[in-house]
């Protein structure tokens, strides 16, 4: 948060709760964040931690019922005039999705009507969003093709989905989602599905993408390294709450949350030379149990069962998401310790429960 | 794989390297000066003769090459379907080794594609196209490579879960391709698989124990009394509380479901194991513990273990050497630290500069590689790669390039030693 933009989406107090048979799962619960214009905010977690849901949120995509927003705004800051998503008229939402807020998934294939070329799938877009008629659409497909890298544009368009590899698909996707101008761009884990090296290829158009337009993009990933390339901002979810949000340099530097730090822990990094020579004592540092269930969140802390920090006061009730200074938020009743650590140059070991407990 | 040159026709040793002269300067052209030479050389340890082997020597940064050169087969022509020989600085062997106990030699799964009015043959996906490889005991060696190159297509035919087209396949001295039901029940004992989706791979209406039991059954290992403790031991050697046995795959979250696929693996004690993408479906937290888990059954069981992925950086994690693979052929083999540090060949570079680093503070120059994986049904001519590398020369169409040792230990298949 080094510059204070304008504001294009703010998420507060978000709740989210799906009623089903075996009882209420608050997939989001209380997620509150921003994002400014321009801006690509990565949010980050695992199965079960609510950032799809979220997002979905944001579109007004949940299935009504068994789904419900509960409470919470999600303010949209549209062309000038501030709109709360959760009240506006479906009328109303329908002109905002596609036209300012677009979506791209995960799975392209499943996205795309296999029945329809994927020229008509955009301009149907186009033809509905901004009243081009048909001829127009079609040129309006053709240069968006073309605008995501997708060779003999003019030919393509008439292609069906299947006649496509996986990321000339999620190029359609994002073709289809940029083709009425719009001011925010959520991607729900747009490179899962995809080789590393087309995944190399969408990220390096999706930058470029937003260079040239200017968009702020909301990115679903559980991909550190996608993180770490992508976002300016990232927002760190688990068991439906945020846990974690701030600068992206400051989440991976100076993580202030245990649950961050475990996840920057498991994942393996490039070996050094005496690493590599001495593997068979090599362990990464995973985090114990597993991923919380939302169907049962613990009282407390949803990370306490699996955090080797935890202390009794950690069951005891959900802990406040804290500004820890210059807009780095954690929810965690430690983290001033975990600070302390490493401005000081410290010891975690020393912060560990047992130790503590001593 | 280090006999691999010694494989090559020696008689005619002086006429092809007469005639090698010839073929290497039409292979690489332009002066050798503007193209990339690894750095932290200096210049007076490039002592030897010939231009182009000068830079394969410059480039094998750290090894001390005897200065001895040897000629080798590089590729085979498309059109004669010769042998093309260069000649490079000879090395020694790193590390002799004792009897490799898998070696899987010109190994080729051809997928028939059914067509027309009679339903004939049309054509075929080369998914696997001549693969050779080796692996010692006790070693841990990766297999990476994008959806469509056949890395899990060469871990099924190991097995033979999917029968070859041609090849062999020789486990323990024998060959696992020629073997009867019979023989091939009693060597997959030794041979097992943990496969990449623990939700797909656990029968939903069979428990654990009768998951893991069955196995036993099958080898008629532990049978009777003695079957019930073995599951317990099992399930507690991978953590999962013996008395969840009676529990079925639903109830189990999906770390714990690979956890039952590899303690289903080994109930039968085997020696080898191909594990295919096993963390690749799970999330990242679980994944630290399922890499740990297995690192630590290999180590205790002396496993050897085929470790099929697409995460270069899990791969260098655990695996001593790593075989990266392309369309259906080996583009290169190496010990796992050398591959991610100094590639040798083009599209090792492509990948580990495609892979996203987890550190926001380094910014780099990643290679895009352009296009598409080709389609395997219709491969390009000589190098499969060439219709995506930087470096493709003409004669990149002309020569299929044969795996070749570049550096003690490390292998590629690529006719360009002026590169990398």
């Amino acid at each position: 948060m080094t510059q204070q933009g304008e504001v294009l989406l703010a998420v507060k107090g978000l709740k989210t709760y799906f009623h089903t048979d075996e009882g209420v799962v608050k997939s989001v619960d209380g997620v509150t964040f921003t994002l400014n214009k321009g801006e690509t905010l990565a949010v980050v977690g695992e199965s079960g931690s609510g950032k799809s849901v979220t997002s979905l949120s944001v579109m007004r995509l949940i299935p009504m019922p068994p789904g419900e927003i509960a409470d919470g705004e999600i303010l949209f800051n549209d062309r000038g005039t501030v709109k709360d998503l959760t009240k506006v008229s479906e009328t109303e939402m329908r002109s905002i999705r596609g036209n300012e807020i677009s979506m791209i998934f995960q799975e392209p294939m499943t996205s795309l009507n296999p029945v329809y070329t994927v020229g008509d799938q955009i301009a149907e877009a186009v033809m509905l969003h901004q009243n081009k008629n048909a001829k127009e659409a079609r040129e309006v497909a053709i240069e968006m093709l073309k605008f995501v890298g997708i060779p003999a544009p003019d030919k393509r368009v008439d292609e069906y989905p299947h006649q496509l590899s996986g990321g000339m698909r999620q190029r359609v996707m994002i073709a289809m989602a940029l083709s009425c101008n719009p001011a925010l761009l959520i991607a729900d884990e747009p490179t899962t599905a995809l080789d590393v090296t087309i995944q190399a290829q969408i990220l390096d158009l999706m930058r470029k993408l937003q260079q040239e337009i200017g968009m702020s993009i909301l990115f679903i990933t559980h991909n550190l390294g996608v993180v770490a390339e992508m976002a300016d901002r990232v927002v760190v979810m688990y068991g439906g709450r945020v846990m974690e949000e701030g600068d992206v340099i400051e989440i991976f530097k100076a993580p202030r949350h245990p649950y961050t730090m475990g996840l920057l822990n498991s994942i393996p990094r490039p070996l050094t030379a005496e690493q590599a020579a001495d593997k068979k004592n090599l362990r990464l540092e995973a985090i114990p149990g597993n991923v919380v269930n939302p169907l049962n969140l613990p009282p407390g802390c949803a990370f306490e069962p699996r955090c080797k920090f935890a202390l009794p006061a950690c069951r005891e009730v959900v802990p406040p998401l804290e500004d820890t200074g210059g807009g780095h938020m954690a929810r965690c009743i430690r983290w001033q310790e975990f600070e302390a650590v490493q401005e000081g140059g410290g010891d975690y070991n020393s912060l560990h429960s047992q130790e503590v407990a001593r | 794989m280090t006999r691999m040159d010694n494989d090559t026709p020696q008689g005619p040793q002086t006429d092809a390297a007469t005639r090698t002269g010839a073929t290497i300067t039409e292979i690489i052209p332009g002066p050798a000066a503007t193209l990339t030479v690894s750095d932290n050389v200096s210049a007076s340890q490039t002592t030897a003769p010939a231009p182009v082997s000068a830079d394969v020597t410059a480039s094998a940064a750290g090894v001390q090459p005897s200065g001895a050169m040897q000629t080798v087969m590089i590729g085979t022509s498309v059109q004669t379907g010769e042998p093309v020989m260069a000649e490079v600085p000879a090395f020694t062997a790193a590390g002799e080794r004792s009897e490799p106990l898998l070696s899987v030699r010109n190994l080729q799964k051809h997928f028939p594609i059914k067509g027309g009015f009679f339903g004939r043959t049309v054509g075929s996906v080369k998914a696997v196209d001549g693969v050779d490889f080796d692996l010692f005991r006790g070693e841990v060696v990766g297999l990476v490579g994008e959806s469509g190159s056949g890395k899990t297509t060469v871990g099924r035919t190991l097995l033979r879960l999917v029968e070859p087209t041609g090849g062999d396949v020789i486990f323990k001295g024998q060959d696992v391709v020629k073997m009867n039901k019979r023989q091939l029940r009693e060597v997959r004992r030794d041979m097992q698989i943990i496969f990449q989706d623990p939700f797909a791979s656990l029968d939903p209406r069979m428990t654990v124990e009768e998951v893991i039991g069955e196995a036993l059954d099958i080898h008629k290992l532990h049978q009777g009394a003695e079957r019930k403790p073995r599951v317990a031991e099992l399930l507690q050697r991978v953590g999962i509380r013996p008395e969840q046995m009676v529990r079925y795959p639903h109830e189990f979250s999906g770390g714990q479901r690979q956890r039952i696929g590899i303690a289903r693996a080994l109930a039968v004690s085997p020696d080898f194991i191909v594990a295919d993408e096993p963390v690749s479906a799970l999330d990242v937290s679980i994944q630290a513990q399922v890499v740990n888990l297995l690192q630590d059954l290999q180590q205790e069981l002396g496993l050897t273990v085929l470790f099929i992925a697409h995460d270069l950086l899990v791969v260098e994690y655990i695996c001593d050497r790593i075989i990266v693979m392309y369309l259906g052929k080996i583009m290169e083999i190496a010990p796992s630290h050398q591959l991610n540090n100094d590639p040798q060949h083009p599209y090792t570079e492509a990948l580990l500069s495609a892979a996203p680093v987890p550190d926001p503070t380094i910014k780099r120059q990643r290679i895009i590689l352009e296009g598409d994986i080709p389609s395997p049904i219709n491969p390009p001519s000589g190098c499969v790669f060439r219709t995506r590398c930087r470096y493709a020369i003409p004669q990149c169409a002309e020569v299929v390039p044969a795996l070749r040792e570049v550096k003690p230990g490390q292998f590629k298949a690529c006719i360009r030693d002026d590169i990398l």
